[in-house]
This record gives structure tokens, C-alpha cells and sequence, in this order.
């Protein structure tokens, strides 16, 4: 350990000027850091949903619709429709964009008489001039079937202009251009994005801003923090220092991997500046407090003592995010898990190389006591939290474990309410214009999220046909279903205007020749691929609640079952399918995860006390925490969702640190005094000083995501926090508690000499 | 200072000059290229279509059977695929297009509302075929002039149009057409018409043309073999009973 030591010290110059140049190199890489915060793209691709939803899109012009909702008072007045048709002209010729459909390009199929129109619905022929003729033209339009709460709200005020993207074409780069476009237009009426690219596109905007927004928050926060509580400008610089150099490195390597930031990844520099931070907090606090007169020495003694717990607390948290690489469902969760690791790694290494390197480079004055000479000292903290904290434990450390259990208790009944949402709508505030558009969606369209049921078979076999129009009806009596499109409903539609009933024709050749006016019609390629061996329903999915998508899954299996097909088959897939799907393995894979780290977390620590009792008792806390975390989770309604997710497992990675820290220090006072009570006393008041500080920076560092305009980050920012105030208040209370209470019955039962590591002989005596 | 006035006007009436002679050359080169297209009084040929999908190269074969006089008349009657034999759409002057699909056995007319897009899964829209010369729809503006071709800037008269313009190639010495580009109101081209023309008694007649639509990634070839031209097809043949009966 003194070999690292005077490494650090000995090549100073070299490793400050390698840590500079490597910085240099892996900032250079962040140029080309991208980010995709698609839900879709981090599913696995063999998923049996997932892969028939994909399937969709590559067969039938795209799953994923993009819609541009305008509202006004009528949506036919003459200056709306002029914009509607600006947009529709803009978007058919953007490159990335498949098929538009809005009311000035639908197509409608009028019969009067001999006379069959398949044209445009709003034309030359009856395109308003004025006010009037908008008004007369709203109840025309609103009472045509085909378009009405489809393409147009039943009350005329809003209209949809629908889209997909080109296979292939990076949907989120033209989304954009999409957005940019739009907004170069100046409309006169309201305007929203919806469908699910844009709200990636949100999602991404959120994630750069509060990027922007709150990383420097949070930096400054925990660095008035660390200045508060070193009162010194290299108590304030390292500790920011080292996590910011971890947080570089960390990208540069993530970047070069050819990884992209996601709503998930986007938090690990907040995490890495408040885990990375507190790696060197406590090796500046133990080279402060030593007493030895010269810097030099003063690094020796203290890396002595933190390499171990520093190494120990970052393996451990490293095994908090790497566990989601092994347990996680979603890919943008692995690469969080891989991402935090190597920053985790990072900022221990620096906390261990870089700091004593940069503190030999830059000594401070040592007061001639030994310690560094800070400005002032910081009694505050030590005479009114940490000593009477300490002086309670040791008096009431029964009424200690008593409340710890207690709150256990009340968690319990909390977890079991715990609720999941795994809609990215649900991600924003109500006032933000992905949730009005969602709300707009709902209320005037029928929802937002498509479903498609598949069928694979002969599409112009009547029998074919006439199912799904059958299933249509069916798919419509549900609460959830109000709109449904198919290439069935068309040639019904046709065989009608060609005078024999909206109704599928008994004999193939007829819908043969009813299938030469279908053409090429952009919005038939969406409904029925070019080998005419594949055919869709579109439907919208309207959900009010968690539950919904089951019971309506239920709904359609019981047509499916009671509806054998013969020579064709029939499959349901779509967005709500995928989130339940989702939502399943939220579950599993948070709880396979939790269980990795847990596991490898006691096992690390147990190797380290040599006993596993010893390492049960040191994760206590942090077990004792996540389960309250649950329990505030499910008492408040803070829903599991793809961020919150992470929060049990991160919380069991960074606050075993704190009990790791303690018991570590524990070990070395236990052999400097001859009581186990002045050995926890002193352990609270220097191990606790910085689990204190580390405590109030992290949570204040995370606790800036309040900030943030992304609802789960909110959620997360505060679970963190109260995750870190539980495991240090854990390692500062139910720890020293159980150690104390422990020791009374080793002593009881004469086994004293292996109390915790070797007990002075003054403690075996029981003196 | 009146030396530096006399040149500046002298030289602006130049300009004048230089440009009504170059609209006067582009407007005699359309009107000419119109002379080309519009001399075959009549036609009938058989007509292969091949339809295809640029994206996986799938092609989709029809035939049909075209009569055409001037070029507000024409009817179309499909005989094959088997699916499609017997529907025939037939064309009259007005733009009023009528369509019988034999197994239903009925006549309709179909609303010229619906003329600007594809018909049967072809990249050629009614409107790509006009019934009036392109100097009565189109002001040329002659861009360039190779060994072989002029190239003219096609500008729509018409306020509401379905192309912002078009661009032709059109050959130097028989001034018929070679190349059409058509471009959205934006300026994004979005198909290109490429002619091969084969002499039939002094006239030329385009016996293939290739349309390529860039944005749908979609081509029809449109070959026509057995032509016969000015006939004297009578009127009769193009009525709607005649769509029913398919009288020759």
C-alpha cells in the first residue's frame, strides 16, 4: 500500500501530465457523442412483440406514425386548411418521410349515381373562400365516417396531419427537421408533435437540457458543499476534479465503443460527480486528519489506511452498476450499468493516483501538529451532528434497532403498492407539449398509440376480408378502440360505390377487379404489403390506466380463440403491447439485478472482514434502506418506471460505501483504543465527518434533478437522495448499534477475542 | 456622363432584345415539339407495362390494348393479367374519364377530382398525358442547347398545378421529345419520363417510355408494339357503350 503511495508521489509530474493528455484525447471523443433515447431500439430484437412490431414497420411503410395536431376554432377555415396544405406539400417531399395523410390530400370515395368519385375529400371543387363556406364544409366533413375522429376531431377544432418515416431513415433526424420546419412556418393556430419519435425527440431535448441546465447546478452545489465543509479551495477543486476527469474518461471510452446516451445514460454524469466526489472527500479527509508533519508522510499513512475501503466501496459500487448489465432487459440500462462502472472505476483510481499525486504537487501548509491548515475549522458539524449522534447510539442503541425496525415494518406494506408506468407520455409534466398533444390525442382522436393486428394469408380472399372487417367491428366495441382502418373497409367501400353493398364480395375476382382502382395509393401500401400476402388493421389505442392493454389483450384473445383461422393467420402488436411487454420485464429484470448485487455486494464485503456474518451486518443498512426506499416508493405512488428502476440497485452500490467506510475505520480505531464505545465515537466523528459530507453532496447533487422537466428524473433525483440519507444514516446509526449490541453478546457468551478483527486488551477484559 | 447614360440604355435594350428573342426561340421550339405530339391524328397498339419496385426490384406485368384519336379520345382495355381482362377506362374530352370493371358490369364515372394521381399502379398520372399542347399549358424558357437537344424550362400557366415545372429535353433536328423532368412547386424533382421513338410513316411515335419516380422509388416502363397510326379510327368506338362492349 506504501508502494502506491510513493508511485503517486514519485512520478507526480508524470501522472498529472499523462492525466492531462488522456483527457485531452478522450474529451476530443465526446464530438461525437449521439444520443437515442428510443424505448424501441433498446428492446431486445428476438422479443416475440418486439420483432413482430418491427416487422410491421419494415413490411408496411413504417410502425412509427408521426403526427403534426392543429387546433383552432375550425380547422377548415380557409387560412388552416392553406397551412394544412403547406405542411402536407413540405412533408411528401421531405427525404425520410414515406406517406402523408392529412384533409388536404385524403382520398374519399363519393357515389352519386353513376357517378363514382375517388379524389381528394377537400378539392378545387370545394375548397372554402370564406368563413361560411368553412362552416358548411366542417358539418360535410365531420359527419364523413372515414374521416371524422380519425383525420378530424368530430367538433371540426383540431385535425391531425399523419405521417411515417422511411425504413431505414434516422426518424429522429427527420423529426427534427420536421419540428424546425413547422416552426419556420409561423402558424397563425396551436401546433404539436405527437407519436412516439417526437416524444423520443423530447425526450432527447430534456435530456441536453438538463444536461446544460443542472450539471453545473448540481457542480456548484457540491462544491459549496465541500467548501463548507474542507474550508479549503483543494477541499472544493479535487473532489469536483476527479469526478469531472472520471466523467471524461468514462464518455471518451463509452463514445469510442460506439455507444449513445439514453434517458437512462444521460444521468451517470450526475451520478459520477456525486459517487466520483466522494472517493477523494475521504482521502482528503483522512490526509487531513493525519497527524504527521510532512505532506509526503501524510499521503503514505492515509492511502494506508483508504486504499482498501476506497478500492472495496468502488468494487462494490462498480457491482451495483454492472449488475445491470447481466439482469437488465433494456440495452440503454446495460449501457448505463457499463457506463457509471467505468466511471466508478475511474474516480477511485484518480481519488487513489491523481490526488495524492496533485496534493505532493501542490502541498498545503501542515499545522505544526500535523493536519492540513484549513482557514477555519468546522466544529458545527461534529459538535452538533456527529457527537450527539454518536453519544445516542452508544446509549440507545436498542431504541436505535427498534425504529429501524419499525420503519422496516411500515415499507413492507409499502412495497406491495408499488406501482409501474413505462409510457413515455407519462415522462412529462402536464403542462409540457408532448403531454397536451398526448391529452389532445386522447380526448379528440382516440389515442395516440397504434396498435396493428396482422393477418398473414391470401388479402384478396374474401375470406380473409370479411374476418377482418369482423374483428374491426369487434376491435371497435371495446372502450379502447375507436377508429380502425384496413384494406377491408376499402374494398367494402369500393364494392359499394360500384352499386353492390359495403360488404365484401363472396367471389375473389370481384375484389380482383375492385383492386385495379386501389392503384398505388400511398395510404393502401400501409395497409396491405405489394405481395398482397400480408394486411394490417390499424386501430388506435386509447388507455386510461395501467391495467388497460391486459384487459384488452384478454378481450382479443377470446376473438382469437372463439375465431379459428383457417387458411390464415392473425397476430396483435403495436405500441401498448410493447409497453406492457416492457413493463413485464421492468420487473424481472430490476428484481434479477437487485438480487446480483446484493449477493456479490455481501460476498465482497464479507471477504473483506473475513466472515460473513460480518459482511450481513454491514449490509444491513443498505438492505434496511432499499426496503424503506420501496416502502416510500409504494406509500407515495413514485412508479417503477425505466429510470427509477435503477435507483435500488445504485443506492445499493453507493450506500454500502458508507458502511464499508465505517466498519473499515472501526477496524483501525479498535486496535488505537481500549474501548469499543470510544473506537465507535471515534469512528462517527472522523469515518462519519465524511460520510456526512458525502451524504449531504450527493443528495445534494442529485437532489437538483427536481429540476429537471422529465417526471421520472424527478422522482429520481429524489429517491437517490433519500436512499443516501437511509444508508448513512444506517451506517451511522443502525451499524454502530448492531456492532455495539453485537460485542454485549460475544462478551456474554466469552467469545470476545472475535469481536470485530482484534479487540484491544482492555475490551477483552471488559473493562 | 451622357456617353456612360446612352450605354447603360443601350445596353439594357440589348438585354430587351436578347431575351425576347430567347422566349421567342423557346416558345417555337415547344410549338414545334407540340407539332411532333400532335400530328398523329389517331393510334392503336398493344401496350406492355412493366411496373417496378425500385426498393426490391419486384416487377408486376400488364397488357392492354390502347385506341387514341387526337388526344382527348383514348380508351384503354386491359387483357392481362387474367384479374384485370375486360376493365377498360376510357378518356373523353373535358376530362371526364369513365371506368367498367366487367364482373360488375356497370359503368362509372370517374371525378377528374382524382386525375392527379397514379392510376393502376403506374408512375404516369392523367395529368402526365395532357389533352392540350404543352405551349397552351406551359411557358418554355429555352435553358440550354447541346449538339443535340434543347433544353427547355417549362413554367405551368395554370395558378394551381399539379408540377411547380417541368424540363425538357427535346432533339435539335426532329424536335421531338426525349427526356421530361417533372418538379414539385419546391423545386424537388419527382419523376423523370425518358422517350424512344420509332418512325411510322414520316410521324415519330414514342414506342417506349421509361417513367421514374424518384421519391415513390418506383419505374413503369411502357412498351408499345403492333402500332398503327391514322387510321381513321371513327368517333363511335369511343362511347361508353363501346367501354362495355369492346368493340375493336
Amino acid at each position: 500500500m506504501e508502494k502506491l503511495a510513493n508511485i503517486a508521489i514519485r512520478y507526480r509530474w508524470t501522472i498529472f501530465v499523462m492525466v492531462l493528455l488522456l483527457s485531452a484525447f478522450f474529451g476530443y471523443q465526446l464530438k461525437f457523442l449521439k444520443v437515442d433515447s428510443n424505448i424501441v431500439d433498446s428492446l431486445p430484437k428476438d422479443d416475440t412483440v418486439v420483432s413482430l412490431f418491427n416487422e410491421v414497420g419494415q413490411r408496411f411503410g413504417g410502425n412509427e406514425m408521426g403526427m403534426i395536431i392543429l387546433e383552432g376554432q375550425n380547422v377548415l377555415d380557409p387560412q388552416v386548411l392553406n397551412d394544412i396544405q403547406r405542411i402536407t406539400d413540405s412533408l411528401s417531399e421531405m427525404n425520410g418521410i414515406l406517406s402523408v395523410t392529412s384533409l388536404t390530400n385524403i382520398m374519399n370515395i363519393e357515389v352519386e349515381g353513376d357517378n363514382f368519385e375517388v379524389g381528394k375529400l377537400i378539392n378545387d371543387n370545394n375548397w372554402p373562400q370564406n368563413r361560411q363556406q368553412a362552416d358548411s364544409l366542417r358539418k360535410v366533413v365531420t359527419a364523413n365516417k372515414m374521416v371524422a375522429g380519425n383525420i378530424i376531431s368530430t367538433d371540426g377544432t383540431a385535425t391531425i396531419i399523419l405521417f411515417t418515416f422511411q425504413e431505414n431513415d434516422d426518424v429522429h433526424a427527420v423529426s427534427q427537421k420536421i419540428m424546425d420546419m413547422v416552426k419556420k412556418m409561423n402558424l397563425t393556430e396551436k401546433y404539436y408533435f405527437g407519436g412516439s419519435s417526437f416524444l423520443t425527440l423530447y425526450v432527447a431535448d430534456v435530456i441536453s437540457d438538463d444536461l446544460i441546465r443542472l450539471i453545473p447546478i448540481s457542480f456548484l452545489l457540491i462544491s459549496v458543499i465541500l467548501f463548507m465543509s474542507f474550508r479549503s479551495i483543494r477541499g472544493v477543486v479535487l473532489p469536483i476534479l476527479t469526478a469531472a476527469l472520471a466523467i471524461l474518461w468514462a464518455l471518451g471510452i463509452f463514445v469510442m465503443l460506439g455507444m449513445k446516451l439514453s434517458m437512462v445514460s444521460n444521468n451517470v454524469p450526475i451520478i459520477i460527480l456525486a459517487v466520483g466526489s466522494a472517493y477523494a472527500i475521504h482521502v482528503l479527509n483522512r490526509i487531513n486528519q493525519c497527524k504527521e508533519k510532512n505532506t509526503r508522510m501524510a499521503i503514505v499513512k492515509a492511502l494506508s489506511f483508504m486504499i482498501v475501503p476506497v478500492a472495496l466501496t468502488a468494487l462494490t459500487t462498480m457491482v451495483g452498476f454492472l449488475s445491470f448489465i447481466f439482469g437488465a432487459y433494456l440495452k440503454m440500462i446495460r449501457d448505463f450499468g457499463l457506463l457509471a462502472a467505468m466511471g466508478t472505476f475511474f474516480a477511485a483510481m484518480f481519488a487513489l493516483v491523481f490526488v495524492p499525486a496533485m496534493i505532493a504537487i501542490f502541498p498545503a501548509k501542515r499545522k505544526k501538529g500535523g493536519g492540513a491548515v484549513s482557514r477555519h475549522e468546522n466544529p458545527i458539524m461534529t459538535k452538533y451532528i456527529l457527537l450527539p449522534l454518536s453519544r445516542m447510539v452508544i446509549k440507545k442503541r436498542y431504541t436505535v434497532v427498534t425504529v429501524w425496525l419499525l420503519l422496516f415494518a411500515v415499507s413492507i406494506v409499502g412495497i406491495f403498492m408499488i406501482k409501474r408506468s413505462v409510457d413515455v407520455s407519462d415522462y412529462f409534466k402536464p403542462n409540457y407539449p408532448a403531454s397536451v398533444a398526448n391529452k389532445i390525442m386522447a380526448e379528440k382522436f382516440g389515442g395516440s398509440k397504434p396498435v396493428f393486428v396482422v393477418f398473414k394469408g391470401d388479402m384478396q380472399s374474401p375470406e380473409v376480408l370479411k374476418r377482418m372487417l369482423d374483428l374491426e367491428k369487434y376491435m371497435k366495441n371495446s372502450p379502447y378502440i375507436s377508429n380502425t382502418q384496413s384494406i377491408a373497409d376499402v374494398v367494402a367501400k369500393l364494392n359499394d360505390a360500384m352499386g353492390e353493398g359495403n360488404v365484401i364480395p363472396g367471389d375473389e375476382a370481384k375484389i380482383q377487379q375492385l383492386w385495379f382502382l386501389i392503384g398505388q395509393q400511398e395510404s393502401v401500401s400501409r395497409l396491405v404489403t405489394e405481395d398482397l400476402d400480408q394486411g394490417i388493421i390499424i386501430a388506435k389505442f386509447n388507455d386510461h390506466g395501467h391495467n388497460d392493454i391486459k384487459v384488452f389483450n384478454d378481450y382479443m384473445q377470446k376473438y382469437f380463440r372463439e375465431h379459428p383461422s383457417g387458411n390464415y393467420s392473425i397476430e396483435i402488436t403495436g405500441m401498448p403491447f410493447v409497453n406492457s411487454q416492457l413493463d413485464k420485464s421492468l420487473l424481472r429484470s430490476q428484481l434479477f439485478s437487485l438480487v446480483i448485487a446484493i449477493v456479490l455486494v455481501i460476498i465482497i464485503v464479507s471477504l473483506l472482514f473475513k466472515s460473513f456474518i460480518k459482511g450481513l451486518y454491514a449490509s444491513l443498512p443498505i438492505l434496511a434502506t432499499i426496503a424503506i426506499l420501496y416502502g416510500i416508493m409504494g406509500l407515495t405512488g413514485i412508479p417503477l418506471n425505466v429510470v427509477t428502476v435503477l435507483v435500488a440497485s445504485i443506492a445499493m452500490g453507493i450506500g454500502i460505501d458508507y458502511s464499508i467506510h465505517f466498519v473499515s475505520h472501526f477496524n483501525h480505531s479498535i486496535k488505537n483504543y481500549n474501548s469499543i464505545k470510544t473506537a465507535v465515537e471515534e469512528t462517527m466523528l472522523v469515518s462519519g465527518k465524511a460520510i456526512m459530507i458525502n451524504f449531504i453532496s450527493v443528495s445534494a447533487g442529485f437532489l437538483v434533478l427536481v429540476f429537471s422537466e422529465l417526471v421520472p428524473m424527478i422522482y429520481f433525483g429524489i429517491l437517490i437522495a433519500l436512499s443516501m440519507l437511509g444508508s448513512s444514516m444506517g451506517a451511522l446509526t443502525l451499524l454502530p448499534s448492531i456492532i455495539l449490541i453485537g460485542v454485549r453478546k460475544y462478551k456474554t457468551n466469552n467469545r470476545v477475542n472475535n469481536s470485530l478483527k482484534e479487540l484491544p486488551d482492555s475490551e477483552k477484559q471488559g473493562k | 456622363m451622357k456617353t456612360r447614360i446612352f450605354l447603360i440604355v443601350a445596353g439594357f435594350l440589348l438585354l430587351s432584345v436578347i431575351k425576347a428573342k430567347g422566349q421567342e426561340e423557346a416558345k417555337d421550339i415547344l410549338s414545334k415539339m407540340d407539332d411532333v405530339i400532335f400530328s398523329i391524328k389517331d393510334k392503336t397498339a398493344d401496350v406492355k407495362m412493366v411496373l417496378i419496385n425500385l426498393k426490391n426490384g419486384k416487377e408486376n406485368v400488364k397488357k392492354a390494348v390502347i385506341m387514341q384519336k387526337g388526344h382527348s379520345k383514348k380508351m384503354f382495355r386491359y387483357v392481362y393479367p387474367k384479374s384485370d381482362s375486360g376493365i377498360a377506362t376510357l378518356t373523353l374530352p373535358g376530362d371526364q374519364i369513365y371506368l367498367y370493371l366487367p364482373l360488375f358490369k356497370s359503368v362509372k364515372k370517374i371525378s377528374s377530382n382524382s386525375n392527379g394521381g397514379a392510376f393502376n399502379k403506374s408512375d404516369f398520372s392523367l395529368r402526365d398525358t395532357p389533352t392540350k399542347p404543352y405551349s397552351e399549358l406551359y411557358t418554355p424558357k429555352l435553358e440550354a442547347t447541346t449538339d443535340t437537344s434543347y433544353i427547355l424550362t417549362l413554367i405551368p400557366k395554370a395558378d394551381k398545378w399539379v408540377y411547380g415545372k417541368l424540363v425538357a429535353t427535346i432533339d435539335k433536328t426532329q424536335y421531338y421529345l426525349e427526356k421530361l423532368e417533372y418538379y414539385s412547386q419546391k423545386g424537388q424533382k419527382l419523376k423523370e419520363a425518358v422517350y424512344h421513338y420509332k418512325k411510322i410513316d414520316s410521324h415519330w411515335v414514342a414506342d417506349k417510355v421509361t417513367m421514374t419516380n424518384a421519391v415513390k422509388q418506383h419505374k413503369t416502363v411502357t412498351i408499345m408494339s403492333n402500332i398503327k397510326i391514322n387510321t381513321g379510327l371513327n368517333d363511335d368506338l369511343f362511347t361508353i357503350e363501346n367501354l362495355k362492349g369492346g368493340k375493336k
